[in-house]
Order: C-alpha cells, then structure tokens, then sequence
C-alpha cells in the first residue's frame, strides 16, 4: 500500500519555482518535538477557486493553489479509509507536508473530513526540508519499549531541490496519529558523494509480510546511473534493533512495459501490495517515458502481477494488467472531458497490511495535474489532486 | 517466398565467412539470380531420367565409410566435410555419390548436400515446387526420380538404398549464406558438405563411398577414391563439421595401406622443453601475422627430411601456426599441405597426421598436446619469388619462423611452449637448438620476435616445465576457471594481458589472494575501455569446456561466477565477456543492459542488483557474484555470431573490461572467476530458496 511522490527532476519542476520559501503554518511552527502534532488545519479561503476539470473528478476537493499528490490508501474497515497525501500548508506556496483525511462511505460514496497534518519537516536533520510519499500499515512495532500499532515510511530531504532523498520511518498507536519518527537518522540512506547528487531514495511502499513486525519496504533508488526500486526484507519488531538492511534486491522490470516499445522499463515511484496469501505481488507504477511539458511527470501508470517468488528469483516476469493513461480517466459526466493530461503516483486502496482483499477487483488511487499552457505558466503546481480507479480484472 | 528462398542450415567452417560475410551479403541478394541463371547454362539442363541412362558410373564403396549419428538434444543439423582429389570439374554437369543405406526400409534418410567453392560461393539442392529431380541409380542402371523434401530440400535416401545418389547441377541454387562472388565456378570448388539434422534423424546409418561427376560428355571422373585413400590420409578428405560432434565415422575395410616414405613413429626423438620459450600474443587491432622468429644453432639441415620442434599447446583449443623457413638467399618456404603431411607425436609415442588447417597450410597444434611436431622437409615450398633455385637449399638455412594470427577474432589465445629443435635424418637425429645450453643471450638469439613482435611474449622456461593439466577445481556447482595461483605480479601480468588497443589498468598480485586491478586513465588516441584477457591455461585441462556440470558431468553451465573485493569508496562498473567459438565466428557475450545480477557478500547478505549498464561493484562489497547466462548479450558491435549461446562450442576466453573515463583511480580484487551450473536464487529474510547460493556451492 502507498502512494508517492515523483523523481526528482519531476518533482523539482513541480514545485521548483516556490519551493524555496519553507512554508510554516502556526501549527507547524510550533512542532519542535519529533513528535507531532494532529491539529486539523483547515484551509480558509475567501473565494474558492475550482481545479482543471480534465477528467474524472477528484476525491475530495482542495482549492486551487493546494496540491495533492502522493497517495497512500487504508481501508480500515468496510466504511471507513484513511488517504494520506502531499500538500502544501499555505495556498501558492510550495513545501511537502504529510496529511491525511478519513473518508466515510455515505450512499455508495466516500466523503471525506478535514485535511489533518499527519508529518511535517524536522526543525533540523535528514528531513529538514520535505517530507512527503508516505505509506502506512498495521502491525505490531516496538519502538523505545512501547508497542505501535501503526508504521510510516516517508521520503525526505535536507536540501532545497527536489534530491538527495532518504526514506524515514514515524510510528504511531492509532491510523489518525500522532506520529512519532523513529530516531533521527533515515532507515534507506543516500550518499551523494557515492552516487550522486540526484533523486536518491524515497517513494517507500510498506507490505506486511506477517502482519506482525515483518515488512518488506520498497524504495525507488535513482542514482546517476540507474533509477530502479530496491526491496528490503525487514524486521521491524524492535525498530531500535532494525534486523535486515544489510540486503536488498532491485526489484525486475521484466514484463512491464513502457508507453514507447523498445524501451528499457524503468520501476520508480511505485506502489506495492500483495494477494492476502503473500503469494502474488502487485505493483502499480509510473510509466516512462515522462512528460516533457511541465509538470514533467508521468502521463500513465501501469497496474501488473506477477509471483511474489520475483524477488529472488530472475526468471519470474511481470504481467501486465492494465494502463490508466487520459482515456480512463475520461470525466462520465462532462462530454467534453479529454481525461486527465497527467497521471501518477499510483497507490492501490489495500487493507492495513498492504494485502488486496480482491485480486481481480481493486481500487487504485492516483494523483492528477493540469497542464502548462506557457513555459512561463506556473499554476499547474497547484493543481494536482487525487482521484481512483476502479481496477476490475478477470479470474 | 521466392524462387531463391533461404536454406535452413548454418553456415560451415570457412575462413571466408569470417572475412566475406559482410560485405558479400549485400551483393550477393542482387547478382544471385543472374549467377544461377548462368550456372544452369553452363552445366546444362538434366532434369529428364534420359538424361543419366547409360551413364557408366563405377563407384563403390570399399574402403569407404560408415556414417552414423549420435543424437542431439538440439534441433540441429550436424556436417561433415568432403574433401575431394579433385576439385577442377570442368563443366561437369552433375555429381553422383556411392551410397548404401544401412536402413533396409522406413521413409528414407534425409540428407542435406552443398557444395562451396573457393570463395565461399555455396550451392544446394532446391525443391523449387517440385520441379528439380534427382535420381537414385540402382548398380544394374535402373534408377527411380525423385523430388526433394518439399521444407527443408533434403535428399531423401531411400531404405536399403543401395547405388548412386545422383544430384544433377540443375537442382542447385545458391544458399542463403553464399559468401562468394555468386559466381559459382565448379573448376575451383573448395569441399562437399552433407548434413543431417541429429535431433530428429539420428537412426540415420548409410556407407558412403566414391564421388564421381558426371562430364558433359556423359563421361564420369572419379573425383574422390575412398580405397586409395590410407588411413593416415583419411582425416585430410573426411572430417567433421559444424556440430560434427554428432557424427560418426567408421572406416570400411579394403583402403590402401599407409605406404609413409619415413616410420616417423620410430625416430627415438630426445628434444625437451627445459630452459625453452613460452610463446603468447597481445590481441591486436588489424589482422596480420605475429612471428616470431626461431633461430636454431645449427644452420646445416643437409641430409635432412624433417624437422622436429618440441613443443606444448598450453590451451585447450587447436591452434594454428604459420611456419616458414629462411634460406641465407632470402627465398622463403612454407608448409603446403599438398606436398605432405605434418606429424604429431606424443611423449608416449601415438603419432598422428592431418595436422594442416583445412583451409590452408598452417599447422593446426591439437588442444592441449604435448610432445613432437615432425615437419618433413619435403613440405615446403617457395612462397616468394626465387632469387636461387628455388628449392630449399638445406645447407643454408638463415631461420624458421612461426606465424600467428593473433588478431582479437582470431587466434590471439594461442599459447604454447617451443624446446628443442631436432633434424631427422634417414638413419639418425640430431639437435639443432639445445635450450637448455642457451646462456642468456644465446636463447635472446634463437627465439626473438620479429614481424609485429611487440605483441608477442617470450619468457624463458625453466627446468620444471612438465605440468600436467589436471581438471579444474569445483565446489558444488561452480567450475572455478581462474583462481589466480600465482607467485608474483610478472606471472599475473604474463597470463592477464592488457589489451593493447585500449586505455589503461594495472593488474598484479594481490597479497590475500586474487589479482588487484588498479584502473587508470584514457590512453589518447585507444579505446577509452581497459580489458584484460583471459584465456584458456594449460593447467586447467577443461578450461574451454562449459557444459560439463552435474553429477554425469553433462549439465550445461548456467552463468558466470567470481569473487571480487571493492577497494574504493566508489561503486566501480566492469563488464566480464566471454567469447564463443562457433566454426565460423567468434562470438563476444556482453552483461546486458538491465542485467539482474546476483550476489552473495561475504556476511551471508544476498542482493540482486541490475547492470548500470555493466555490473557495478557496490561500494564495500566482498562476496561472490552470479551473472546467469540470460543476463549476457551480443553486443551490437559484434556482427558475427548467430546470436545463440552454444555452450557446446568452446569458450576462447574472458575479457574483463572497464570504462576508464568512469573508474579511473578506482581498484578491485578479483578471484576464483568460473562457472557455475545450477539455477541460482537470492535468500532474504522471508525467502529461503532450495537453489541458494549455499546450497548451490555446498555451503552448510
């Protein structure tokens, strides 16, 4: 289960121009401990201004000048989900803060509270300047000698641009918070003076293995040379004795496939669950290659399965299930309606442990963004919101 | 499809396919048809049965040869080569074959024919709708008319068959690998190859006997007598081809007796290898001759009839030398088969001939021999203009040379040990060169490299020079290869070359075992790529040979495997070729981009990694490394090759690259490179596969 955030060239574009001035709210501000505070923050605004309308409409509205992105999915029960996502605090002002808002499904739809603040940038240290590209699972995770029910993963950073990223761990007793993060130094680190100073690591996707403390966490690893997503085998039963960091495999890319044939698939930003019985591994991933016409982004994701025995084994291959590029996201009400023109940072909506209770019908979540009419058009970045398909396959 | 559709067969061994297939394949799909077109009308039109009545045709088979198959898991067709006596047939128009199918009945044996000319032009018998017929002609001159395998153009042998197969040239049409000029001139034809394909038609077993052409006259000529061929001799006219291994010869009794001029078998020969020279090359660039220049002391050959040159092929591949000989006059000889043979004899005393390269004179040194080359002297001829007589004056003898094509497709693997040279006389032997009363100098004298000899590399043996190759070591699945045994960094550097075209690495002995490689940087005006060479050695006796794993020793390698060490705080991107020998092509398999690579650290930790584009090193790591077969590809820049990795064909060597714009001022250690032969999966923390890298390598 989980969501994302896009590499970093992407994601410098995306919120490149404003990200620059760290935007704190009151709330925020006031979060010098690691631990953090869940006030809702409401967005106050005087005249609402509507998003793009290019496709399918979004779960939940935010003005325009807050974007969404990057979401993580919770099925806590048959009524009931948490979406935990990206914004930004302060409308046309760019920085990364996690949130999240629980949906409540009334008349065969879900509708969703307030924005509540689930993470925010350290005051100092390897996420001092974003956090984003959270994903959330159940569990049991002893941290400091107090059990948590409740682990994040999350992307951060310590610079300005939109790179060097690290993937951090924050717990917590219930899905709404508080969070409290695990230690002060990342769980996945990246070195810039080894590999470069570009994505780095981050994007983490959780998948209980046991339902207990046993997690394989997905990371997308972009260095200079190669971006790909590495798979770790945790045990996270004592995150002050983390046991399995010492390997990793790239997850294959054998059998996905990219919008231009030929192509060498690339498996970044990607979202991972598996069967209930652990025995099918899901993905659903960015396609490449990315826009070039800002937001430069994905403008589909891929949905593919394949045996959970992929991971250690290089002859397995992945099947792809379907593609979501504009056409499916078509808005069924608006006969003018083209689909969205970017599509990205696919989640799938999973039970609290990353399983998908159905293999053949699943939810997807994805995010959205309008499109650069100029090259000196900047209000696409505050257009991104999240939306969900509903993936129906065959036995 | 058209009339000219392709052949599904492979190519043969042909010196001209690795030179011509480029540039001719273009041409040859224009001017092919007009060539058959002259080809029909130059050996006329035989396609009615009157055509071949009355034609006296005599071959037989007596001291022919039995032809039976081993079957072949491959969906493959297995060649053998005919080399006939006679190779002007004029304007023959057709070509008939002794046979006697030894199955008395059934559907037939299919067969497949072709016929090459010198430069490589090929043709074969073609369906062509059923047009084109051949005629099976019984020993009493009744014959039936047949039309060939309507998919593949196989001529179908009948059961218990026994007469003449008789292919007129009107059936034919260029291959689809016709290399030559497409002009099929049958005054300069090269060989005959016949195929079977040994997945489906192994049962085939036939006695194959004489060939005779039929002119246009309606008169035959026997262009190849099995029964005035002796046994010595057969292997000069017979020999296997491309997967020849499935093929079977078993000589038929009534050949002519070996009737040898000199019993070289007898000469006691003393020469030895101590204090003699270790000859190996520097691939090269451009594709000449390395020689390197033997000098013996004694320069007076008179009374002579054949040299013998002590000597030891370090590698498991046959490898082919150049040799001439020198008069004071400036003439210069060379070996031509057509005057005589060479012999090879062991220390145990087996001789054995047919040591000439079917496509030319060089002496082809068996994989792995040890012992004597006996070249008679009768053997040379004068290769540039006689300024004397222009024959071999033995009483002034300036030097021998010994000629390598070491060129990096070719023959740059060849590694051999030269001692003694001794002179065979009618009635007694004497020494020409005694190495091991050479001072220094002396032997600077008598072995020196000449003609591009700064990419050959002579070291002087000592007295210990006996080593016998044993097998190589393994434990669980893994061949180990090279495990880098050495004493000192000169022995490193003697076996690992440095590529000569390329930029730089400095490859020595490292002190806990294993060689280090020091990368350094772009030489201007070379390739920005350092690799170090790797080819077969001597001690490892199976070296070459990569589908002999499991417990009957018939598994099939499954990947590559080496230790390596990474010294420095940067991953370090290498790339681990090998090269496939087919019979017309070397084949280079590179990492592929994207390549799963498997590792095992020296903690236990298992990764797999993808290429970038080649395997990088990570940064601290020391552990094991598998990189399956499915992980390699042909290059682009490779243009030979079928694309197909044939783990029966042998493996000529590695080449351990890297890009020194990328990794300059970065070293690693690398140790125990082999193979290994069991599927391999990475162990994590929640998977514990029964094909792990422990498991595989018999690690508790």
């Amino acid at each position: 289960m989980k969501k994302n955030v896009v590499l970093g060239v992407a994601l410098a574009v995306l919120v490149g121009a404003v990200a620059c001035e760290p935007a704190v709210s009151s709330s925020i501000a006031s979060n010098t401990s690691s631990i953090e505070s869940n006030s809702e923050s409401s967005i106050s605004t005087d005249t609402f201004e509507h998003k793009g309308n290019e496709g399918v409409e979004a779960i939940f509205e935010e003005e325009l000048g807050y974007y969404n992105y990057s979401p993580s999915i919770m099925q806590l029960d048959a009524t009931t989900r948490l979406v935990y996502y990206v914004s930004n605090e302060t409308k046309n002002v760019a920085n990364d803060v996690i949130y999240f808002r629980q949906g409540t499904l009334q008349n065969d739809a879900y509708v969703y509270g307030e924005r509540q603040v689930a993470l925010t940038p350290s005051d100092d240290g390897w996420d001092k300047v974003r956090v984003n590209a959270p994903d959330v699972i159940k569990g049991e995770f002893t941290y400091n000698s107090v059990s948590y029910a409740y682990l994040m993963a999350y992307s951060g950073n310590a610079i300005e641009a939109g790179k060097q990223y690290q993937v951090g761990l924050a717990v917590s007793l219930l899905p709404e918070g508080p969070w409290i993060k695990v230690g002060t130094e990342p769980i996945v680190k990246y070195d810039p003076v080894v590999y470069g100073s570009t994505f780095g690591a981050g994007n983490p996707s959780l998948v209980s293995f046991n339902e207990l403390g046993q997690v394989r966490l997905f990371v997308t690893f972009a260095d200079e040379y190669l971006t790909g997503t590495r798979v770790y085998d945790l045990d996270l039963s004592n995150l002050n004795d983390i046991k399995g960091l010492d390997a990793h495999r790239y997850v294959s890319v054998q059998g996905l496939e990219e919008k231009d044939m030929g192509l060498l698939p690339m498996l970044h930003n990607a979202d991972f669950a598996t069967s209930v019985d652990g025995t099918q591994l899901f993905v659903v991933r960015d396609q490449n290659p990315l826009a070039t016409i800002n937001p430069t982004v994905a403008t589909s994701i891929q949905i593919a399965q394949a045996d959970t025995k992929i991971l250690n084994e290089i002859e397995y291959e992945w099947a792809t299930l379907q593609t979501i590029a504009d056409f499916e996201t078509l808005n069924p009400d608006d006969v003018n309606s083209l689909g969205w023109p970017r599509i990205y940072s696919g989640t799938f909506v999973s039970d609290g442990y990353g399983h998908l209770t159905s293999t053949t019908d699943f939810e997807i979540g994805y995010s959205s963004s309008s499109v650069a009419t100029s090259p000196t058009d900047t209000t696409y970045q505050f257009t991104p919101a999240i939306h969900i398909y509903e993936y129906q396959g065959t036995n | 499809m058209g009339v000219w559709q392709e052949i599904n067969g492979r190519s043969f061994r042909d010196v001209f396919l690795k030179k011509e297939v480029t540039k001719m394949r273009s041409i040859h799909k224009i001017v092919v048809a007009v060539m058959v077109a002259i080809l029909t009308i130059s050996t006329g039109k035989v396609s009615s049965l009157n055509a071949i009545e009355g034609i006296p045709f005599s071959g037989d088979v007596v001291g022919g040869v039995n032809i039976s198959y081993t079957n072949a898991t491959a969906d493959t067709i297995s060649w053998y080569f005919i080399n006939p006596t006679i190779k002007n047939w004029g304007n023959a128009k057709g070509i008939a074959f002794r046979m006697k199918n030894n199955i008395p009945d059934g559907g037939g044996s299919p067969l497949h024919f072709a016929i090459n000319e010198t430069d490589s032009d090929r043709i074969m018998p073609f369906y062509n709708n059923g047009v084109n017929k051949i005629q099976f002609v019984n020993l009493d001159g009744t014959f039936t008319e047949n039309a060939l395998r309507d998919f593949d153009n196989a001529v179908i042998l009948p059961g218990g068959f026994d007469g003449y197969v008789y292919l007129p040239f009107s059936s034919f049409h260029f291959d689809s690998t016709n290399f030559g000029n497409s002009t099929m001139d049958i005054a300069n034809i090269w060989g005959i190859y016949i195929g079977t394909n040994t997945k489906y038609d192994s049962f085939s077993n036939y006695d194959f006997g004489d060939i005779e052409i039929v002119n246009a006259d309606d008169t035959t000529t026997k262009i190849l007598d099995l029964s005035e061929v002796t046994e010595l001799n057969l292997g000069s006219h017979l020999m296997k081809d491309y997967m020849g291994e499935f093929v079977n010869f078993t000589r038929l009794p009534g050949a002519k007796s070996d009737e040898i001029d000199f019993d070289y078998s007898t000469v006691q020969l003393q020469g030895d290898l101590s204090f003699g020279a270790n000859i190996s090359y520097q691939p090269s660039e451009v594709d000449h001759l390395a020689i390197t220049k033997l000098t013996p002391t004694t320069l007076d050959w008179s009374n002579g009839i054949a040299l013998s040159l002590r000597i030891k092929n370090n590698t498991s591949l046959t490898t082919p030398i150049e040799i001439t000989v020198h008069e004071t006059s400036g003439e210069i000889f060379i070996t031509d088969k057509s005057l005589d043979t060479i012999y090879f004899v062991t220390l145990d005393g087996t001789m054995t001939s047919n040591a000439y390269r079917d496509w030319d004179s060089r002496m082809c040194i068996p994989s792995g021999f040890d012992g004597y080359a006996i070249i008679p002297l009768k053997s040379f001829l004068l290769l540039n203009t006689a300024v004397n007589d222009g024959l071999l004056d033995l009483a002034n003898i300036y030097a021998m040379f010994l000629g390598v094509s070491n060129f990096k497709n070719y023959d740059a693997f060849a590694n051999y040990k030269v001692g003694d040279i001794e002179l065979i006389k009618q009635d007694s032997v004497s020494l020409l060169t005694d190495f091991a009363t050479l001072d220094e100098a002396a032997f600077q004298m008598a072995v020196s490299p000449d003609v591009n000899g700064t990419e050959i590399i002579v070291s002087r043996l000592g007295d210990e020079v006996v080593i016998v190759p044993t097998p190589a070591t393994r434990f669980g699945d893994v061949k180990v290869l090279e495990d880098f045994e050495y004493e000192t960094t000169e022995e490193i550097q003697t076996e690992y070359p440095l590529w000569s075209g390329g930029s730089t690495v400095i490859n020595s002995l490292y002190p806990d075992g294993g060689m280090l490689v020091e990368i350094g940087g772009t030489v201007p005006g070379n390739n920005i790529y350092a690799s170090l060479d790797i080819f077969p050695k001597s001690k490892v006796s199976d070296w070459t040979v990569w589908n002999d794993g499991g417990e009957n020793k018939d598994q099939a390698a499954q990947g590559i495997t080496f230790y390596v060490k990474n010294l420095s705080p940067k991953e370090i991107t290498i790339n681990l070729e090998f090269e496939e020998k087919t019979d017309t092509a070397f084949e280079r398999w590179n990492i592929k981009y994207g390549a799963m690579i498997m590792l095992q650290d020296k903690n236990g930790s298992e990764f797999i990694v993808h290429a970038k584009p080649v395997f990088a090193i990570p940064v601290g790591f020391e552990g094991w490394v598998r990189i399956d077969f499915s992980q390699y590809w042909v290059p682009e820049w490779c243009t030979t090759g079928d694309l197909v990795l044939d783990l029966t064909q042998p493996i000529t060597g590695f080449f351990l690259t890297t890009d020194t714009t990328k990794n300059e001022g970065l070293s690693y250690v690398i140790d125990d490179i082999g193979i290994y032969y069991n599927k391999t999966a990475v162990s994590s923390l929640f998977y514990t596969p029964s094909n792990s890298f422990n498991t595989n390598m018999g690690i508790e």
